[in-house]
């Protein structure tokens, strides 16, 4: 159903990205995946195209709302999703620009109704934009 | 006091977890907030809701560079409320904090992580 649309996982836990890629690849989505945010940048520098990000925004190396500021700025027109370990309304309070959230401790089709939630506000942005 | 004030602020959002026991309750809040900046002798926090000067709080950061939250105690220097308007109302506490107890193994964790960020370092505000 997914017209192959790619997307970004960045995430320092290993099981959790391989648990992320299984069920998007079940999807149909392709998936991309970095362990940290200094890489997820220099992946996304290759101008490949991305069309959403998930981002945990606790992980070693570079704190993550740093990471989030920083695709904002570099890609903004790369939806995000933040998750993490805090609650929603937490994250809300810590990322308020994010495109979408996700709490770990709920179920994955939680995720997936996420995802969809923020394709269909992209899609209707770009419709009503009249970008083409 | 001045020696305190020369070191360097850095410029990072991490996530700071803050406890605050409040006079006549017996059990203590639990707030999630962020900072702006932060040095070896304080921080400035967002936090999601009002903090009167002269608080006590903990603060356990979430420093990318340590794997375990570093734990720091402090004294809320000033505090004042702000109000963003963006695609909706956000209101929030911009917080000044002054770290008032640290144990040495926490302190070697700021330290590392001040270290790793010496690119995003600025003076101190200190005028």
């Amino acid at each position: 159903m997914n017209p192959q649309k790619t997307i970004l996982i960045i995430d320092d836990d290993a099981r959790m990205r391989d648990l992320l890629k299984r069920q998007l690849k079940s999807e149909n989505f392709v998936v991309w995946e970095s362990s940290d945010g200094e890489s997820a940048l220099r992946l996304l520098g290759q101008r490949k195209k991305v069309h959403l990000i998930l981002l945990d925004i606790l992980m070693p190396l570079a704190s993550g709302l740093d990471i989030f500021d920083q695709i904002k700025k570099a890609f903004p027109d790369i939806p995000i999703i933040v998750t993490s370990v805090y609650s929603r309304e937490e994250q809300e309070f810590l990322v308020w620009d994010a495109d979408g959230y996700y709490y770990k401790s709920e179920s994955l089709r939680v995720l997936m109704q996420e995802i969809e939630r923020v394709f269909k506000a992209e899609y209707s942005v770009s419709k009503r934009g009249g970008g083409g | 006091m001045n020696e305190r004030r020369s070191v360097s602020r850095v410029l990072t959002k991490v996530v700071a977890n803050c406890i605050r026991c409040k006079a006549g309750s017996s059990f203590p809040e639990h707030f999630v907030s962020f900072t702006k900046d932060i040095s070896m002798d304080g921080a400035r926090l967002i936090m999601p809701k009002s903090i009167e000067a002269g608080s006590m709080i903990s603060v356990a950061f979430e420093l990318p560079t340590s794997f375990i939250p570093v734990l720091i105690h402090a004294e809320v220097i000033w505090s004042q409320s702000v109000v963003v308007w963006s695609d909706a109302l956000h209101s929030f506490t911009d917080v000044g904090v002054k770290f008032v107890d640290m144990q040495g193994m926490d302190e070697d964790k700021l330290k590392e992580f001040m270290d790793s960020k010496t690119d995003q370092a600025v003076p101190s505000a200190n005028s």
